[in-house]
């Protein structure tokens, strides 16, 4: 499932006003927000970088298997949206108008880096490990590969990196972010036809392309 | 490969796929992240200001003719600044009523009645600008005083009065 809203505590401040402010704005809605950012007030756009840098790093870094590179788009992104902020009239929420500026983005330098691919690969947490289902994944159906988590982490990587983009983007949102069929058509701006489609599609290539590890 | 197989296989695939969520940025990553962001959006902010401004160096430089009709500009709107400082610094003049109405008022030009002053000096001098002269004498400046006059008697000695 998707991971819950990040509400990750502000940047620390100077004095206590600003971290009354700065607990305010918290309670603030994205429409709310946004206005104050259109206005000029940076700690309201600051608030919601905060509370989205999590999904949009996320989903970048799943598109493109690369740390750094997901950091540098991340930041172009909320920067993008900081310099067209004047333009959002908010038809759409605030969320998937920032999710179609990141992947308008990773889709553009994706298209620019085309097969050049170079995993640098986030660790694993603590509860990977812990994970019952991965646990058994890894002892039921690879006993004698001596496959552990790691080397499976790279070579399903190696695997989403072979699927087209719009494909790769259609499992990120769906099966990594846990976001509903419909508001991946908003972002990916198709009918959810089109998204089912894809999905069925990718997963059918992942499988043939984990079908030694996962037989 | 029938319907459930499929579905199957492709539970083994989002299972897989659950990895991905346990993959996780450095520790802290994202304590740094929206100061990151925001100091790129301040440089770039100042960046914009300086690039207009090389622009416009730039431009200049390249057409020598706006350059000069700039430097005029700039030449003659320092010009009027100074005339127009200058214009204010006359000595009550701009000023409000209320601060100038305690001075005294420039003594009447009467030579007559102050023989020992300025103003009795001829007309013709003090108008006169010539080229060892050339602006004249100044026009006296209100003093603050009242003028003193002296009223002098010439002393007289009598030999062999006593």
């Amino acid at each position: 499932m998707a991971d819950p809203a990040p509400k990750q505590a502000a940047a620390p401040t100077s004095s206590t006003n600003d971290a009354e402010q700065g607990a305010t704005l918290k309670g603030l809605a994205d429409e709310v927000l946004v206005r104050r950012a259109q206005k000029g007030d940076m700690d309201a756009f600051d608030e919601l970088v905060c509370r989205y840098q999590s999904r949009i790093y996320n989903t970048i870094y799943n598109m493109t298997a690369n740390h750094e590179d997901a950091n540098d788009l991340a930041q172009e992104t909320f920067i993008k949206a900081y310099r067209a902020l004047h333009s959002f009239k908010g038809d759409a929420s605030f969320y998937t108008w920032i999710y179609r500026i990141a992947i308008n983005k990773t889709i553009n330098f994706l298209k620019l880096r085309k097969n050049r691919h170079q995993m640098s690969l986030n660790d694993l947490d603590a509860n990977a490990e812990n994970d019952p289902e991965l646990v058994a994944l890894i002892s039921e159906k690879t006993p004698h590969r001596d496959l552990n988590l790691a080397e499976l982490q790279e070579k399903l990587n190696a695997a989403m990196l072979k699927l087209s983009e719009m494909h790769r983007l259609a499992v990120v949102l769906h099966d990594i972010q846990g976001l509903p069929h419909e508001e991946i058509a908003k972002i990916m701006d198709c009918n959810v036809g089109t998204v089912r489609s894809r999905l069925f599609y990718a997963r059918q290539q992942l499988q043939a392309y984990l079908s030694d590890y996962l037989k | 490969m029938n319907m459930n197989t499929q579905g199957n296989e492709f539970e083994l695939v989002r299972k897989c796929l659950a990895l991905k969520r346990h993959e996780k940025p450095p520790p802290g990553y994202f304590d740094n992240f929206s100061h990151s962001v925001m100091a790129r959006i301040n440089s770039e902010g100042a960046d914009a200001e300086s690039h207009w401004i090389l622009t416009l160096w730039n431009g200049l430089l390249r057409r020598p003719i706006l350059a000069g009709a700039a430097g005029a500009g700039l030449f003659g709107l320092l010009l009027f600044c100074m005339v127009s400082s200058s214009g204010n610094m006359q000595p009550g003049a701009g000023a409000p009523p209320e601060l100038t109405a305690g001075l005294p008022q420039a003594a009447p030009n009467d030579a007559a009645s102050e023989p020992n002053s300025l103003n009795n000096v001829a007309p013709s001098l003090l108008a006169g600008e010539s080229s060892t002269n050339p602006v004249g004498m100044p026009q006296p400046l209100p003093s603050l005083f009242p003028p003193v006059n002296f009223k002098v008697q010439p002393a007289s000695y009598t030999r062999g009065s006593n």
